[in-house]
């Protein structure tokens, strides 16, 4: 483990049109925990960077993971429309979960995009089984699991 | 900590156009370290979940940060035009670093457009510094630095 390094990864934020949309996804189906959530902020810091248009509003959610807090936040922004994706898929977040089956199964029925399964084979010789699923706002999500260490 | 959670980040994986241009940003003033690379190929899986045309050339590098193995992973796609990322933008990395100062002075001596600088009040009550910056490939970062613990 590299605890020397100069940085630390605290968590990727993904934009979102629909919080309780997201939500269904997010800690229904994969299990993250919600932390806490902001309301409307109109000088938060975040219409700055994210270069959100004034007339819109926002809310925010932080949301945790195994071993990490906060590991994940939502950024909704309501009342201007968000850009389509764009292909191919610009960033993806890649999570390991432990009941692969009952996720599909749950994405499924959320009516995500599911791609066919793969084979996992990771650098290090492990084997498992990995998937994409795109959320409902175009976020690309990689599942993976692992089933034979190397 | 979370570590009853079904579901764990491993990695978010950024699309770049250049990946040496990348290592330039990521390790050179941020600090990651690069753990591996390698070159994909079109019957990967990754052209299938971020839809990357047969046509391109693609390699995968990954990087660790403090405590982090492989938290952060760059795929390089070669020989299409990528689209410009549109705002507002869709995803940010959250980033803490040891040395703010030294982070946005090579972040502007790369040329990276950075936004002004922001007082970090934490939800939980800690106050420091953050600052957005968009990466050379349209990816929005920000770094945060505490300086007064709750």
């Amino acid at each position: 483990m590299s605890s020397d390094l100069p940085v630390r990864m605290q968590r990727t934020n993904l934009v979102v049109a629909d919080l309780e949309r997201a939500y269904r996804v997010y800690r229904d189906i994969l299990g993250f925990r919600l932390d806490f959530t902001l309301g409307h902020r109109p000088d938060s810091y975040s219409f700055v960077v994210f270069q959100i248009p004034r007339g819109a509003t926002t809310g925010f959610a932080a949301l945790s993971s195994r071993d990490h807090d906060r590991s994940l936040a939502l950024t909704e922004i309501k009342g201007v429309d968000l850009p389509k994706p764009n292909l191919p898929s610009s960033h993806a977040l890649v999570l390991e979960v432990d009941d692969m089956d009952g996720v599909l199964e749950a994405a499924r029925a959320e009516g995500l995009h599911v791609f066919p399964e793969e084979t996992l084979h990771t650098h290090d010789g492990r084997v498992g089984r990995e998937i994409g699923v795109v959320d409902h706002d175009g976020h690309l999500i990689v599942l993976y699991c692992i089933l034979k260490a190397s | 900590m979370s570590s009853d959670r079904p579901v764990r980040v491993q990695r978010t994986n950024l699309v770049v156009a250049d990946l040496e241009r990348s290592f330039r940003l990521y390790c050179g003033v941020l600090g990651f370290d690069v753990d591996f690379i390698f070159d994909e190929r079109a019957e990967d899986y990754a052209y299938t979940i971020f839809r990357i045309p047969d046509e391109a050339r693609t390699r995968f590098a990954t990087l660790s940060s403090k405590g982090q193995l492989r938290s952060l992973a760059l795929t390089e796609v070669r020989g299409v035009e990528l689209p410009k990322a549109a705002a507002p933008s869709s995803h940010a990395l959250v980033l803490e670093v040891d040395d703010f100062d030294a982070a946005v002075a090579g972040a502007r001596a790369e040329g990276l457009h950075i936004f002004p600088e922001e007082t970090l009040h934490t939800n939980d009550g800690r106050v420091g510094r953050e600052i957005g910056m968009v990466d050379h490939d349209g990816h929005l970062l920000a770094l945060y630095r505490i300086q007064q613990s709750a």
